[in-house]
């Protein structure tokens, strides 16, 4: 893939997105500096990164999360340290938005990754962040959707979700935002938070909407991915993906791809849910796919990276890594940067799988990167927010 | 119970065991890993020898009646081993094997493969056979009164068989009962029972069903969801009694012939239930996901394979397999997936519906 056809189609996603909202979200914020606004880039998934991939990675600059130390049921306690899944920062406007899995998001200078705010929730944030103009909304496991101010970082409100998690991270366009709960339901608000409709899917809902023709896809701990009317809520289809579906949907061109903790990774016609092709990983599947240039890449639990066509899923290739993957893989300027659960990240060709470079964190990484400008941008929970650029010999 | 049953040993692996165990004539149990190995674990606990493979192993091994232990890999080959752990052949599929072989009444190995292909290859590795089922197959072929059953939505018969049966995918191998009639689980959340080539009834559960279904003692079929329910059906699928477990049950029970089902659970649950009740008698509590089924062997002891990556061996005075059918996964602890009529004898009792297959049997 070459950079003009990759940002000829980062274009023409936006242009569609636009098209679907008048008010596309961030563009307030101008076209000097690359956005990369919320999970998976747009309201369809399908965004992971804009511009260039460093191909001799250095530091350019790290920050240390907090830790939250959680005080278990049956004694003991756990720490979450770094960020955590999905944990995809945001980007716009120069700055960078970080969810911390101390309860606290960070707005850092994305140049300097230096402190602007920091805003603590009660408890730690696992979503990813979710630009809105000139706000941001994450879910935490404090049991609230929170939106803060993006000048500096004030609540302006926060929605009791059922008193469950908020893992799922929210999708706007316009004035409306919809999001998923572990209290089994799939939410659209407004911009003051108030609730518009709420759909209830069988189980508790860690996945991230899709919204694009006036549909949301979100998949459910029920073992189903679930298609409602974006204006009403009303169900449109349901399709069965046999086990807990925390994967996020990706629509490209009238098709949803989602993955599954069973090992599918499924390709459903997005107007009818009827099943298209399926695959199977050798293990779970925790990420969201990542569609590029007609293949679809996920890394799975098995510790493998899989390409597989995406009009047929038939397998491209198979790369193994050191350790099985939560973390979506973000395809941008034919690399594949993924980090996996020894904590190491790694950076694949996308044309034919084989590694390009690794960067040891030492603990895992569960994260998804934000990759703009070309610099990644992404946290591991040994602790550590990373800004990665090119080497000056690179 | 007076007598609890009793952890005996556990063997630590090197990654998560998905995979259902399988256990061999001279009490060696087959554990195939995440790890891309199978270990072969002697009866007291002490690892005898592994096979590496490229891929994660998550189909439990069928130990051939000859002494050929043989399974496959997400690698895309199917693997013969001698009880000393030599490969004895790797048969190249070209699609990951996640189905475990079962012995038809010749000796022959039947599998599903991930391309939707049912294989027959001899026990010396030889393909004989190769027919597209589906677009890829998660249920392992079953081999019932000489004719080989596999489901993906719609049944397949080695005898011809054809038959929509469920809504939605069927993942869970067929379970015979006495008369041949088959019952499966779909993600759809029924219970179908398929009598020859038509669906007889079905039975609603609570949640999708990836567990196959045991067969016990007077045809009663134990069936469970990943909601956890847990429920006992008669053969004409009238409820028995209903157990609601706080975990999804995703491996197939056994039935013992003390009266009692071994159910694992994905939290971290071993639990053993009154087959008379459904109540539960006693519970062990493992590190992780207990998502394959036990293997249930003559002596009574019970060997579970875990998330927590440890092979678990429990002692119970609850007895062996019941002398039915299908008293767990796969058939028998061997997990040679065969089920063939025996004669009736004098003094037991022939099942309802029993058809023996040829006329030189008992007397």
């Amino acid at each position: 893939m070459t950079r003009q056809q990759l940002s000829r189609r980062t274009f023409c996603q936006l242009t569609a997105a636009a098209a679907a909202s008048l008010a596309l979200p961030g563009a307030a914020l101008g076209q000097a500096a690359p956005a990369i606004l919320t999970f998976r880039g747009n309201p369809t998934r399908s965004l992971q990164g804009l511009g260039t991939v460093p191909r001799k990675p250095v530091v350019r600059w790290e920050f240390q999360v907090g830790t939250h130390v959680e005080a278990l049921a049956g004694g003991g306690s756990r720490s979450w340290k770094g960020t955590g899944w999905s944990g995809q920062a945001a980007l716009a406007g120069g700055r960078i938005y970080v969810p911390g899995l101390d309860g606290t998001c960070y707005c850092r200078d994305a140049d300097t990754g230096e402190a602007i705010w920091a805003t603590a929730a009660g408890d730690s944030i696992k979503s990813s962040i979710t630009l809105w103009d000139d706000r941001l909304l994450f879910g935490s496991r404090d049991n609230h959707l929170h939106c803060l101010a993006l000048d500096d970082g004030r609540e302006l409100w926060k929605l009791s979700c059922g008193g469950k998690d908020v893992d799922s991270t929210p999708a706007v366009i316009g004035d409306r935002a919809w999001f998923g709960a572990e209290d089994t339901h799939l939410y659209q608000i407004d911009r003051d938070g108030k609730v518009l409709w709420r759909y209830a899917t069988g189980g508790s809902i860690e996945s991230s909407p899709a919204v694009v023709d006036g549909t949301v896809c979100v998949g459910s701990y029920d073992g189903y991915l679930h298609a409602v009317r974006a204006d009403d809520g009303s169900r449109l289809w349901t399709f069965p993906t046999g086990d807990d579906t925390d994967s996020s949907p990706v629509v490209v061109d009238g098709t949803v791809y989602i993955g599954c903790e069973n090992g599918f990774l499924y390709a459903v016609d997005h107007r009818s849910g009827e099943l298209r092709w399926r695959y199977r990983a050798g293990a779970g599947i925790w990420g969201t796919p990542a569609v590029v240039d007609g293949h679809v890449i996920v890394g799975g639990d098995d510790a493998l990276v899989h390409k597989v066509r995406a009009s047929d899923g038939k397998l491209a290739w198979r790369q193994p890594v050191q350790a099985g993957m939560w973390a979506s893989p973000t395809v941008v300027d034919g690399a594949v940067i993924i980090g996996d659960w020894d904590g190491v990240l790694h950076a694949l060709s996308a044309g034919d799988g084989k590694p390009l470079w690794t960067y040891d964190t030492g603990t895992y990484i569960v994260s998804s990167a934000c990759i703009a400008g070309g610099r990644i941008h992404i946290g591991s929970r040994n602790g550590t927010f990373y800004c990665f650029e090119e080497a000056s010999d690179g | 119970m007076g007598d609890s049953p009793r952890e005996k040993w556990r063997f630590k692996a090197g990654a998560i065991l998905a995979a259902s165990p399988a256990l061999g004539p001279d009490g060696t149990v087959y554990a195939g890993c995440r790890d891309g190995k199978l270990y072969a674990v002697a009866g007291d606990g002490t690892l005898s020898w592994t096979v590496e493979t490229a891929g994660p192993v998550d189909a439990a091994a069928c130990v051939h009646p000859d002494g050929l232990v043989v399974f496959g890999s997400y690698d895309g080959q199917l693997r013969a081993v001698d009880a000393g752990g030599a490969v004895a052949w790797s048969l190249d599929v070209g699609a990951p094997v996640m189905t475990t072989p079962c012995v038809d009444d010749d000796g022959q190995l039947w599998f599903g493969t991930d391309s939707g292909r049912l294989m027959a290859v001899s026990a010396q590795g030889k393909v004989l056979a190769r027919v597209t089922v589906s677009d890829l197959l998660s249920a392992s072929p079953v081999c019932v009164a000489g004719s080989v059953f596999v489901a993906d939505q719609r049944l397949f018969g080695s005898d011809g068989t054809r038959a929509d049966v469920a809504a939605e995918p069927i993942v869970a191998e067929c379970a015979p009962a006495a008369d041949g009639t088959l019952y499966v689980g779909s993600w759809d959340g029924h219970v179908y029972a398929i009598k020859d080539g038509e669906v007889a009834w079905k039975a609603a559960l609570d949640g999708q069903i990836y567990a196959g279904c045991a067969v016990g003692p007077s045809g009663v079929i134990v069936a469970a969801s990943r909601q956890g329910e847990v429920v006992a059906l008669s053969a004409a699928g009238e409820r028995l009694w209903t157990r609601k477990l706080k975990d999804g049950v995703y491996g197939t029970p056994a039935i013992t012939d003390g009266g009692a089902v071994w159910v694992g659970c994905n939290s971290n649950r071993l639990h053993q239930l009154s087959m008379e009740t459904g109540q539960k008698e006693f519970s062990a509590k493992l590190g992780r996901d207990l998502r394959s089924s036990p293997a249930l062997a003559d002596d009574g002891t019970v060997y579970v394979a875990s998330w927590d990556w440890h092979l678990y061996a429990f002692e119970s005075a609850l007895g062996g397999p019941a002398s039915s059918p299908w008293p767990q996964f796969h058939g028998d602890a061997s997990r040679t997936g065969r089920w063939a009529p025996t004669p009736p004898t004098i003094d037991g009792e022939q099942p309802a519906g029993m058809v023996p297959d040829d006329d030189d049997s008992s007397t």
